[in-house]
């Protein structure tokens, strides 16, 4: 089913479809407990409830890989996607920030030994720099963004380790200034492009490297989980149970299970 | 003014069970509704166990109904919920994207015919009905188009069209004349019509009585003597065909007629012999009370209907007695003609008969059912403020079916709490509760009698109505129902409803 949703003087394209979960691929790697959770409650449910998104044109998972990793593990055929041109300006692309709690000061150069830092000037840093702040700014040097994100890795496990807690996360665009009670570290904003390509050549990114924002999305679709475990689909037939849904446009922000910028179309 | 939102309840154990659920979403439908909330609809996420429910409220009016669902989960469903904070306001905005379903319907069927005849072209006059039935919303038509299989794309060329050529404003969601004219023809002309042949002919039975020729009820006694369904339309036509340009007919000859051509359609099954056993079952049925034996007749029906109905100490009307009548004598009719070779004559003990009329009362009137556990006064409160709820519920419906169907639910609470103050037992129809009402006006004090008179020309204007309303009939519509909340408050008062 395509949806054209209208934003303002724009409008977002959107296909509601089914897809062979096989001709799918990730674009970042899946956190095992939650994978874990996620295969326990599709095994408890007899619905796919809300929809994967994925690139119209080269079918790279944008949001939902954990849906999709734990629907393939148990070995559905098919999976309930809404198709994006990602490229369109409208859908945006972000990076999740770190947020590492420390009581007292923190010297970066302490908690991160081995790790090449630059100090920098707060006012001079990029959106394309891998940066550790606390306090003090330092830019972390990088070859490829292939590479930057293996650092961020390295940080995240190193500061975990370090610090005994899982850091909080936010949208790098939305976090000012360097944190004088904490490390923030803000991975390189990727260019779509960057992401397409990864994923192409199966190189995953960290869980929380990517930050979509789809301005519009449908949820509680509810797709019969019956209906993707067979080898075939009638497509005629899916168009149709989607026809008779009654959705809902709900206004942003919506907080269901987090906060959802973007319109919802609530097929309740 | 009524808005829609989805509200948020997150609950502390899962339901015992779906059905659970169900029961307290239900109930909390019909509690609701006194207080001008409509629920539209509910989604349970079991993995969160979070429930929204989708709510048409007053704004002033969210927290209450919020409480009233959290209270009603509790006692109905065993399920301890809180209320969720959905959006930054706690109850998250939320519009509907598709008409009600008769809306849906008519637009999917316009969607399938051929739409000749007008000034606009199909595309065109399709996107003009959408947008009109999507409350003059260009979002709205465009984000309903493809549930009702009709292109997105097109429908947005199609509506920028038309504002070209001066029949909307899409810049400030309205009809311009050209358009109002247009749908004032065109939505009537689109509006299904029921081929009703041989209605209003006169049929004369053996004792002299006459009703009038009725299909729905030809079709009533082809179903109920058990003739295959698939053979009823073409009976039904056949019949018609027969009696076109005859005023008057005979039973006899229209029994024969129909037996005659089930013979012909289904030679093997006897359906011949069945339906005119099935009509003439009753001459064939007496009732024994103690040692008299009594011939079943009318009167004797409507007498056991008048005893049942009467039983909770109100006056049933006497079209509600005939109504109730005929539902009893089609029961003992399917008893007495189950097996046709083998039935000469049936005694009926006068306590079948009494049970049959009290499992008949309900389907004609369901205060019968609810007065036995409920007090007359009570249950006229109770229907007086959910009917005031869904009059005004209806008013500010954007969707012309929706405002149909809760208004005459309102119109029928209302008329139905009337008489229960007045001492009548209500129906289940609107025709018959307005009858009864004005059937009582002679007796009413002047002031009473003008505003139950005024009430009852109003509550036929809303029940005549159509559902898919053209511009026109919406605003006839709208100012009856404006008026008849008024009249209602009125009425409220005298009563001391």
């Amino acid at each position: 089913m395509k949806l054209r949703i209208p934003l303002g003087s724009r409008y977002l394209e959107l296909e509601l479809t089914l897809a062979r979960i096989d001709e799918l691929h990730p674009h970042e790697e899946v956190i095992p407990e939650h994978l874990e959770r996620l295969k326990a409650a599709f095994v408890a449910s007899v619905h796919q409830r809300n929809p994967v998104i994925v690139d119209s044109r080269t079918g790279c998972v944008l949001d939902g890989t954990h849906r999709w990793a734990a629907m393939k593990d148990l070995g559905y055929k098919w999976i309930a996607v809404c198709r994006v041109d990602y490229l369109d300006p409208l859908v945006e692309l972000d990076s999740w920030a770190r947020l590492y709690r420390v009581g007292g000061g923190s010297d970066v150069a302490r908690l991160l030994p081995g790790f090449e830092l630059e100090p920098a000037d707060p006012g001079r840093v990029s959106e394309r720099d891998l940066v550790v702040a606390a306090g003090a700014v330092y830019r972390v040097p990088y070859g490829s963004v292939w590479e930057a994100y293996r650092k961020v890795r390295e940080i995240d496990e190193r500061l975990s380790s370090l610090l005994g807690a899982k850091p909080s996360y936010v949208a790098r665009s939305s976090v000012e200034g360097a944190s004088a009670r904490g490390v923030a570290v803000l991975p390189p904003k990727l260019r779509k492009e960057e992401v397409l390509e990864l994923s192409r050549k199966g190189l995953l990114l960290p869980p929380k490297s990517t930050r979509h924002v789809v301005p519009a999305r449908p949820m509680g679709v509810n797709v019969p989980l019956k209906m993707l475990s067979g080898d075939s689909i009638d497509a005629e037939l899916f168009e149709e149970y989607l026809r008779q849904k009654r959705p809902l446009m709900v206004k942003p922000p919506l907080i269901l299970d987090r906060e959802y910028g973007e319109a919802i179309l609530y097929f309740s | 003014m009524a808005q829609e939102f989805l509200v948020g309840f997150r609950l502390a154990e899962p339901p015992r069970t779906a059905e659970a659920l169900e029961a307290a979403l239900s109930e909390a439908r019909a509690s609701l509704e006194a207080l001008g909330v409509a629920v539209k609809g509910w989604d349970y996420d079991g993995s969160e166990r979070l429930l929204l429910v989708h709510l048409r409220a007053p704004p002033e009016m969210l927290e209450r109904a919020a409480e009233s669902v959290v209270h009603i989960l509790s006692e109905v469903a065993g399920a301890e919920a809180k209320l969720e904070r959905l959006s930054r306001e706690v109850f998250a905005r939320a519009q509907s994207v598709i008409p009600s379903p008769p809306v849906a319907g008519f637009l999917l069927r316009a969607a399938g015919s051929r739409l000749e005849g007008y000034p606009l072209g199909r595309d065109e006059l399709l996107a003009l009905l959408l947008f009109y039935f999507a409350g003059c919303s260009f979002e709205r038509a465009i984000l309903a188009a493809p549930f009702l299989g009709l292109d997105a794309e097109a429908v947005k060329a199609a509506l920028h069209g038309l504002a070209g050529k001066g029949y909307l404003d899409l810049a400030a969601g309205a009809l311009l004349k050209p358009a109002e004219r247009l749908l004032n023809a065109a939505i009537p002309a689109l509006r299904a019509k029921a081929g009703r042949a041989g209605d209003g002919i006169k049929v004369v039975d053996e004792e002299g009585g006459v009703e009038t020729f009725s299909s729905e009820k030809l079709a009533a006694s082809l179903y109920g003597s058990g003739t295959p369904h698939s053979l009823v339309p073409a009976i039904l036509g056949s019949v018609g065909a027969s009696l076109r340009g005859r005023s008057v007919v005979s039973k006899r000859a229209l029994v024969a007629m129909v037996s005659s051509l089930l013979e012909d359609l289904e030679p093997e099954a006897g359906a011949g012999a069945r339906f005119a056993s099935y009509i003439y079952a009753l001459d064939k049925v007496y009732v024994r009370a103690g040692s008299s034996l009594s011939k079943l007749r009318w009167s004797l029906l409507r007498g056991f209907s008048r005893e049942v109905l009467g039983e909770r100490g109100l006056t049933p009307p006497p079209r509600l007695v005939e109504l109730h009548a005929e539902l009893v004598a089609r029961e003992i009719r399917e008893l007495a003609s189950s097996a046709p070779w083998e039935f000469e004559g049936r005694v009926l003990e006068i306590e079948e008969v009494k049970r049959l009329a009290e499992l008949a009362a309900p389907k004609v009137s369901v205060a019968w059912l609810e007065l036995r556990s409920t007090g007359a006064r009570e249950l006229a409160s109770r229907y007086w403020s959910r009917g005031v709820g869904d009059v005004r519920a209806a008013a500010e419906s954007s969707d012309c079916a929706e405002r149909k169907e809760l208004a005459l639910r309102g119109v029928l609470l209302l008329s139905s709490a009337l008489l229960l103050s007045a001492g009548t037992l209500p129906s289940n129809f609107v025709g018959v509760n307005l009858g009864a009402l004005r059937s009582r006006l002679p007796r009413s004090p002047g002031e009473l009698m003008f505003s139950v008179a005024r009430f009852c020309s109003l509550s036929a204007v809303v029940a005549r109505s159509p559902a898919i309303a053209a511009p026109r009939e919406s605003r006839r519509l709208a100012k009856a129902l404006a008026e008849l909340a008024e009249v209602a408050e009125r009425l409220a008062s005298a009563q001391r409803l």
